[in-house]
Order: structure tokens, then C-alpha cells, then sequence
């Protein structure tokens, strides 16, 4: 049984007046074990959101079914509810004219978390998102970090075994995005929970996602563990320091050469990307980059695809 | 219907019924000012439709009270009160929801949003029962009418009332989940009830086609049954002898039932259309 899974999730918008169709899901189909973090990333308008709200059952599929925890969305929506926590972008999250206490006090309740279980579990996340001095401030007072921390622990009240959030660290800084990440992976990890996250910080999802979905106008490009997919785009990937602006012509005329990108460092170096298919490969770009003359190789390094060149790629292709 | 049955859903709801209220009461506190400052308007309203036309003078006053006129408006016009808290307060709350952006997390409640709807009934009814509770005492106290209050017997007919009330409450509550703003459809129903439901007329002035339209509304038959019991001082009996109540037990059922069925429909519609939430 899956924490999450989808079968050939659809919706289709269209105007009241209209015949005017837009796909926005196309045909999704996910399968999410107890325990996994993953990661859904996707252009703007890709159909993310879309997709976390069909999953928290705030909006209905056109075709298609959703299982939270093996019960079926449009048989068992209260009973899904209950296992779930959603933080959604785009949408306040809490009532910023009330306290922090006060909102904990709402959202629990109307979650059905209530008497020494909530008084607990509301003490315990308020610590754990360093927002326990915080109790009787407005929220309206609060900062957009602290807001958005209110809003996990709204998010994670009810103790969900699924947990949606679209954006999470959105407009976050830096400690604040860090803090935020290392309680997603705290809480997923040692109570065995279900994490589904969207973010467009790409390295958020490439360090605590185990798994990748890649969403592109509807449709699931990709969706595979986040090493694999890494290293599915496999290949070494070089950066080439060099003194002089290389012949990028000859590089790309060669067919061992893949993706070849060049920038110019504040230094005035120029910093040469590439892939090859294998080490060896090296000493023929080196030869190619000595024929022009013009440039001097400074220094070279190798390193890993990033989940962020993979994602732009698939994203074009 | 099953999960009535179910010990635990029956707690879960009671603790959103309470969390609703409880929330009610923490807006009337935060917005105290403006409730109090609401309270002095209703008064004046009040003061302005029965006397500026006869002037403020206590022997004005004073004249007016020789008759039962005045009693019977003043039912009419606290009833009028709740119908137009009740009719617009679903509505009324999901467009400010939808529009600060809680509405989501709210329908992600496990009870459901008509359950969540009764708690800020409920809440909203205490509220409104102290408040123009004072407003009718203050009434009583400056015009020194004579009003009956048979708790049991009255307290039942207003029940039954506001539960016609809310059932249209519900309807436009449903709308607002699609439509967002109903703000001038609202006002105009609620302010048609206090001319169509004899709040200050008696609909026995009216065309007969018009009082047929009138006895239908949510409002009407409770109001009748309600000046009976306070202003004329019938007993309970009479009430119950004259088929009043089973009317407006019928007309309330009816409301509630088109009202809740609508709403749950519509929000069916507000899913599926992506509405739910967004403004």
C-alpha cells in the first residue's frame, strides 16, 4: 500500500460559459511509499499546485483516482483529511488577526487534535520551529520566516502521515529555509511520515528529496530516485579554467563534447563547461583547446551534475 | 449517515463546534469597538423607523406606548436583527476568508465545512442573543414596553426560526463559495425581509398575493408565533392548537434541507472548478 498514489490523474479547466478547455494535469500517475520525501518540480504553470490540491482533496479530478494511505479520495475524503497536512502557496495559512496560540487552538481543534494530545504536540512544534516565545504575539506581527514556520506547524498539528507542501521555503533566508528543511526531514524521517514538496530551490529538493518528479505542461516527464536521475544524465562534467577565450567551435565540432557553456569569471578568466561521455575524453578537448592558441589552461575540475542543469534540460527537451 | 453513529466523529465535531464559537468570541473581542459603536447604530435605527416621524418627545414616546404597536414592532424588529446576522454570515465570513486566504486550510478540516458553518452559527448566535439581547433591553427600558418572556416555549419558536434562517444562510453561503461577493443580493433579501416578513408591517395590510409570498418566508410564521407569545400573552397551547408551529416547523425544514443541500452541492461545484478558496 502507498502513502500516495495517483492513477492517470487529469483535470481539465474550462470556463462556465466556455467550451474553452485547458489541461493543466495530464495524466499523472505517482506512486509514493510510507517514509519518502519527494520532490515535485516543474516550470510555472506546470500544474504542481494543481496537482497538491487534487491530492488534498480541494479540488477534483477530472478522470482519474487518488489513494491517500490506500482509501480513495472521492469515497473517503474526511477520513484522508485526517491524515493530512498542507501547507499551500499562495494562501495565508493561518488568521494573522489572531495569536499564534490562538490559531494553534483553531486549527487544531477544527483538525480534531484536542485535550493533552494537543496541548503536547502544539508545545512540542512551537519548540521545534523556535516559536515558543511567540505564543501570544499576532501573527500579523510576525516576520514572513516566522509566518511561514506557523504555517508548517499549522501544517503538521494533526501529526498527518502525509504532507504536502506547496512552497514552503518560499521568500525564506537563508537560516530560516535551513531550519525549515532540517524539521521536514526530522519529521518525516523519525515518525515515518510522507513528505511531497514543490519548491522552485532546486538544491533544497536535490539535498532531502529521495525521489524526483518532473512536471512539464501537465504531464510527468520524470519521476525517478534523485541519484538516478543524476546519474542518468550521466557523463564527466568538466570546468575548464582557461586565461583566453577558447574556440568553443572546435569543442563543439568534436562528438565527444556534450552541453559546452562559457563564461567569463569577474577575473577576467574565462570558465569553460562541458560533458564528456568518458575521462579519456579529456586529453582530446585539451589538444582542441590547445590548436587555437589563444588560451591557457589555468585549472581543470570535475564535477557532479547538478539536479538543477538535469531539471532545465528534461524541462527543454 | 453512518458516522453519527461513531462516537469519535460525534467529539471531533463538538470540538469544532467549539473551536468555531470559540473563535466567534475572539473576534468579537478583537473588534469590540466596532460591535458596541453597531449596537448604538441598531438603537438609533431602531429610534429613527418608530418615532422620527412622530418626534423624540416623551410624550410621543409615551403615546405610542398606549398601544401594543409598538411591542409588536419591536419583536419584528429584533427578529429582523438575527435574520439579517443570519441570512449573510456564511456568506459574509467565506468572502473575507476567501480573500485573506485561510478559506483552503479551513476546508481541509476532516469535519467538513457544514459542520464547520453550525460552529460559527452557534458562536454567532450566543453572541448575537447577549448583544441584541442588551439592545432589546435598552429598547424596553426607554419605551417601556411590555414584553413576556416564556423561556421555553419562545426560545423554541426562535430556534426554529433561525434554523430556517441559517438554511438560506447556507444557500448564499454555498454561492459565495463559487461567486465570492454577494454583498448587494444579500442585503437586498435582508432588507426585503424586514418589509415582506411584517417585521414593521402587518402583512394582513398586504395584496393577497403578496402575503402569500410573505407566509412562505423564512421569517414570517416565527415572528407570528413569536408576538403571540410575548406581546398577546397566549399561552403555549393556543400556539400549538392554532397549527402555527407545525407550519413553521415545516417552512424551517424545508429551508434548512433546500439550504444544506445547495451547499453541499455548490461546494461540490467550488471543487471541481478550483473555486474553493480562491478569490
Amino acid at each position: 500500500m502507498y502513502a500516495i498514489q495517483t492513477e492517470n490523474l487529469t483535470k481539465e479547466f474550462h470556463t462556465l460559459f466556455s467550451k474553452k478547455r485547458a489541461l493543466v494535469v495530464d495524466d499523472i500517475n505517482l506512486e509514493i511509499d510510507r517514509g519518502e520525501i519527494v520532490g515535485l518540480l516543474g516550470p510555472n504553470g506546470a500544474g504542481k499546485s494543481t496537482i497538491i490540491k487534487m491530492l488534498c482533496g480541494l479540488l477534483k479530478p477530472t478522470t482519474g483516482k487518488i489513494f491517500i494511505n490506500g482509501r480513495q479520495m472521492e469515497n473517503d475524503r474526511s477520513r484522508i483529511l485526517a491524515l493530512i497536512g498542507a501547507v499551500l502557496e499562495g494562501s495565508r495559512n493561518s488568521i494573522w488577526s489572531m495569536t499564534v496560540k490562538q490559531n494553534l487552538t483553531y486549527f487544531a481543534h477544527l483538525k480534531n487534535v484536542y485535550g493533552r494530545a494537543f496541548r503536547e504536540r502544539g508545545d512540542e512544534l512551537l519548540n521545534s520551529f523556535e516559536l515558543e516565545d511567540k505564543r501570544n504575539e499576532m501573527v500579523k506581527n510576525l516576520s514572513k520566516g516566522m509566518k511561514q514556520k506557523l504555517a508548517i506547524v499549522l501544517a503538521f498539528i494533526n501529526d498527518p502521515d502525509v504532507i504536502l507542501l506547496d512552497e514552503p521555503t518560499l521568500g525564506l533566508d537563508v537560516h530560516t529555509a535551513r531550519l525549515v528543511k532540517q524539521r521536514i526531514v526530522h519529521m518525516a524521517k523519525r515518525n515515518n511520515k510522507t513528505v511531497l514538496l514543490t519548491t522552485h530551490r532546486i538544491e533544497i529538493v536535490e539535498e532531502i528529496c529521495e525521489r524526483v518528479a518532473i512536471i512539464n505542461k501537465g504531464r510527468l516527464i520524470a519521476f525517478e530516485e534523485t541519484e538516478g536521475l543524476l546519474s542518468s544524465f550521466g557523463g564527466e562534467y568538466y570546468i575548464i579554467k582557461l586565461s583566453g577565450r577558447p574556440d568553443t567551435a572546435i569543442l563543439e565540432g568534436l562528438s565527444i563534447v556534450r552541453d559546452v557553456e562559457l563564461d567569463q569569471s569577474a577575473e577576467g578568466e574565462f570558465i569553460l563547461r562541458l560533458i564528456l561521455d568518458r575521462k579519456d575524453h579529456l586529453f582530446k578537448v585539451l589538444e582542441a583547446l590547445g590548436q587555437g592558441n589563444q588560451s591557457r589552461v589555468l585549472a581543470i575540475n570535475r564535477s557532479k551534475p547538478k539536479l538543477e542543469d538535469v531539471f532545465v534540460k528534461m524541462v527543454e527537451s | 449517515m453512518s458516522r453519527w453513529w461513531n462516537p469519535d466523529w460525534v467529539i471531533n465535531v463538538i470540538y469544532v463546534l467549539y473551536a468555531e464559537t470559540l473563535r466567534e468570541f475572539i473576534t468579537l473581542r478583537r473588534y469590540f469597538l466596532e460591535s458596541i459603536s453597531g449596537l448604538v447604530m441598531v438603537y438609533i435605527l431602531f429610534m429613527g423607523f418608530f418615532f422620527a416621524s412622530q418626534g423624540f418627545s416623551p410624550q410621543a414616546i409615551s403615546l405610542t406606548n398606549n398601544s401594543d404597536d409598538l411591542a409588536h414592532r419591536t419583536v419584528g424588529f429584533v427578529l429582523w436583527l438575527f435574520a439579517l446576522n443570519s441570512v449573510g454570515h456564511f456568506s459574509n465570513a467565506i468572502r473575507d476568508e476567501s480573500h485573506i486566504g485561510v478559506m483552503e486550510q479551513i476546508a481541509l478540516g476532516p469535519s467538513g465545512l457544514i459542520v464547520d458553518m453550525w460552529g460559527r452559527a452557534i458562536g454567532k448566535t450566543i453572541i448575537d442573543c447577549l448583544m441584541l439581547g442588551l439592545v432589546l433591553f435598552i429598547i424596553i427600558i426607554t419605551t417601556r414596553i411590555s414584553l413576556s418572556f416564556p423561556f421555553f416555549s419562545a426560545g423554541l419558536v426562535f430556534l426554529l426560526t433561525l434554523l430556517g434562517l441559517y438554511g438560506l444562510g447556507f444557500f448564499f453561503g454555498g454561492l459565495a463559495l463559487i461567486y465570492k461577493r454577494l454583498g448587494s443580493v444579500t442585503v437586498v433579501v435582508r432588507f426585503g425581509f424586514l418589509i415582506l416578513t411584517g417585521a414593521i408591517t402587518p402583512i394582513e395590510n398586504f395584496p393577497e398575493w403578496l402575503q402569500v409570498i410573505s407566509k412562505t418566508l423564512p421569517m414570517t410564521e416565527g415572528l407570528k408565533i413569536l408576538r403571540l407569545l410575548m406581546v398577546e400573552n397566549r399561552p403555549f397551547i393556543y400556539v400549538l392548537g392554532s397549527g402555527d408551529l407545525l407550519l413553521l416547523i415545516v417552512n424551517s425544514a424545508l429551508y434548512l434541507s433546500i439550504g444544506l443541500i445547495s451547499f453541499k452541492y455548490l461546494e461540490k461545484v467550488a471543487r471541481e472548478r478550483g473555486l474553493l478558496g480562491v478569490y
